[in-house]
């Protein structure tokens, strides 16, 4: 009796773990959601404006003098700018249709690139890390 | 029963074995199916473990004393409450709690990200089966919780025995803090299994932005909230059941736990300076291997009988493997770490030391030195046998003597920290910062001083723990009052917006109030008295003045 149980659960295992190594479809590709150098620019983009947000936010605090607030506020915007322009410089349209080519996830899908987790269409955010969709 | 959960357990080991083949194979051939298999084997690992520690269960609810583990901590008349502390209450039914949560917790982040993060997954998987391995093969192999008790018979043959009853849990161990005091400080170190998985996943992929340490924030932060839990009620235990007159004794498995932890809040800070500046990867990195090998450390502690303690299992015999396993997984990811420096260094340097930034540096600098202090005075006995051949034991008055300082700094950059703005901070934005802390912690000096308390530490613990609590209080205060000015929201509103709008910020501050009530209650211990006399009838002692 037992051993037919212990044939059993073998069964069941082998079936449930195997199975996918004869599936047909792929619903996933490895290497597609690899940070990018769009997606490290957009990430630096999300950190730096949460630094200026912050900054702001502390200078209202009295945490900050009107000099280093002034100071590091146009080091902040001196970084936007040359994350913008390195965003520009990239060719996005083209990395995203070589994404879109490819079976399985794009940036186009409801997936943020960045955590990969199930957005609604038409949401500007990720609900689960923030980030610009 | 026993055959079953033997038998759940050894194909446990075989599916967990495959998976990290298949994880690593899939990998390296970008070939999806076979990772999809290994994760599959990996939930089916978790399944199996399941039913091997539900076998174990029952076998004890049934007073199955043929079992050796159940006839060592069980008995008949064990309450229903106990029997389930039993499991745990010796050497092969913890380790078999162990694999069951480290199985539980792998197959729980591989169903979270099953489809995210598809490149890193595979070589997560790798490591978390690499670890699930491990145990398993221990629990398997040497501390088998399903090993029969036998007799030899006249004959000479072996005939399974079975007694009329077991020996017992523990009275010590019959309390019911250690009903979840156990569990809850497993998945304390098992928990940071999870980040360090993911921050070798990082090194292997190439990977060394902030995207692992985003996903599994949640994680370290559940787990070092679970193993400060797990250290609470073991200080619970301690002040009820051990009688040493106090909550911690600086016992060898007590340190082994503080250790990860104090490692670990060294990670959470230092974290946030990679994800907002850039800075610190290798050093995070090295934190969370650390952090993780601390926790192996620590049941090596408890199960190796390396170093006497009162809540150590026996020699278990399982030191070497440990050892070997700990030396493999240091080398291994140092020598990662090594490959990657090349992609690791900082985008950024320090704008200035008066930032937050610095802070968070010199408190990651505090607790190391605060975790190196535990370990050393921990391993002494060990270090000075091999030294000297003599083994020689630190009490109590080192480790305060050490840690007590080193505490009070911690508490004392724990209000410092978030005064200070992020890269840079006049002196006289500080002035003003300092002001109201300042102020409140001199007037306490003033008060307990001229209250006739003279006892150093006491004073100087209360004074920080006003100044951290005054400069809590000022920062939901002033927090509030620009939220209130920009958002219009009445105060109360304000108060509670600004919480839920920058959990971690706030949420942090909340944190550091829990700490500061710790801290007073730590300061108590010096007016702890203790005296050991014999008074014969009617006689009397008075203890401290």
């Amino acid at each position: 009796m037992i051993w037919l149980l212990y044939a059993a659960l073998v069964m069941i295992s082998g079936y449930f773990v195997l199975a996918p190594l004869f599936g047909k479809t792929n619903n996933f590709d490895l290497g597609l959601c690899a940070e990018t150098e769009l997606d490290r620019l957009l990430d630096r983009k999300a950190v730096n404006n949460k630094g200026l947000n912050d900054l702001e936010f502390e200078y209202k605090m009295g945490r900050l003098s009107d000099l280093d607030f002034k100071q590091l506020e146009t080091s902040y915007k001196n970084e936007a700018a040359i994350i913008l322009q390195g965003i520009e410089q990239l060719d996005v349209p083209k990395i995203e249709k070589e994404k879109g080519n490819k079976k399985g996830l794009s940036r186009a899908s409801t997936k943020c690139p960045a955590c990969g987790a199930e957005t609604a269409p038409g949401k500007k955010f990720c609900a689960d890390c923030g980030r610009r969709l | 029963m026993a055959e079953f959960g033997n038998f759940c357990l050894l194909f446990a080991l075989c599916l967990s074995l495959y998976a990290l083949f298949a994880a690593l194979i899939g990998a390296s051939q970008r070939q999806p199916r076979i990772v999809k298999s290994a994760e599959k084997a990996a939930f089916a690992a978790a399944g199996c473990t399941t039913l091997s520690f539900a076998a174990l269960l029952y076998l004890t609810f049934t007073n199955d004393f043929s079992i050796s583990h159940i006839a060592e901590s069980s008995s008949r008349d064990l309450a229903v409450f106990y029997k389930i502390a039993a499991i745990w209450g010796a050497h092969d039914g913890s380790m078999l709690l162990w694999v069951f949560f480290t199985a539980l917790l792998c197959a729980i982040v591989i169903y979270q990200n099953r489809s995210r993060y598809r490149d890193m997954m595979p070589y997560v998987l790798a490591v978390l089966m690499i670890d699930l391995c491990f145990f398993l093969s221990l629990n398997f192999f040497l501390s088998n919780p399903f090993k029969q008790l036998t007799q030899v018979l006249a004959d000479g043959t072996l005939q399974k025995f079975m007694p009329a009853d077991g020996r017992g849990l523990n009275p010590l161990l019959q309390h019911w803090a250690m009903v979840i005091h156990p569990p809850i400080l497993y998945l304390g170190f098992i928990g940071f299994l999870i980040p360090f998985a993911f921050a070798i996943a990082a090194l292997i992929t190439g990977q060394i932005g902030t995207t692992w340490i985003r996903t599994t924030r949640r994680w370290t932060l559940l787990t070092w909230l679970l193993l400060g839990a797990g250290l609470l009620l073991g200080g619970k235990w301690a002040y009820v059941v051990l009688g040493w007159g106090g909550y911690w004794g600086w016992d060898p498995v007590e340190n082994s736990s503080l250790m990860p932890w104090l490692m670990g809040t060294a990670f959470l800070h230092s974290v946030i300076i990679q994800e907002r500046r850039g800075m610190l990867k290798i050093w995070n990195t090295i934190l969370i291997m650390l952090t993780y090998l601390l926790g192996v450390f620590g049941t090596f502690i408890t199960r190796s009988g390396v170093v006497s303690s009162v809540h150590a299992f026996s020699d278990s015999g399982l030191g070497h493997f440990f050892l070997i396993y700990m030396a493999a997984v240091l080398i291994a990811s140092l020598g990662l770490i090594a490959a990657r420096r090349s992609i690791m260094k900082s985008e950024r340097q320090l704008d200035s030391l008066l930032s937050r930034e610095s802070a968070f540096v010199f408190n990651n600098l505090v607790l190391v030195a605060a975790c190196l202090a535990v370990f050393f005075g921990t391993m002494f006995p060990v270090f000075s046998k091999w030294i000297t051949g003599v083994q020689i034991t630190l009490d109590a008055p080192f480790f305060n003597k050490i840690n007590i300082p080193i505490g009070l700094i911690l508490l004392l950059l724990t209000g410092v920290g978030p005064l200070f703005a992020w890269r840079k901070t006049s002196l006289e934005s500080l002035r003003r910062a300092f002001f109201w802390p300042a102020i409140s912690a001199a007037v306490v000096v003033a008060v307990v001083f001229i209250g006739g308390i003279r006892h150093f530490y006491f004073i100087i613990c209360m004074a920080l723990c006003t100044f951290v609590l005054v400069s809590i209080v000022e920062e939901f205060f002033k927090g509030a009052l620009v939220r209130r000015e920009t958002k219009g929201e009445s105060f109360a509103a304000a108060v509670v917006n600004l919480t839920l709008k920058n959990k971690r910020r706030y949420g942090g501050y909340i944190v550091h109030f829990s700490i500061v009530m710790i801290f007073a209650g730590l300061a108590g211990n010096a007016f702890n008295r203790e005296t050991k006399a014999q008074l014969a009838t009617g006689q009397e002692l008075r203890i401290g003045s």
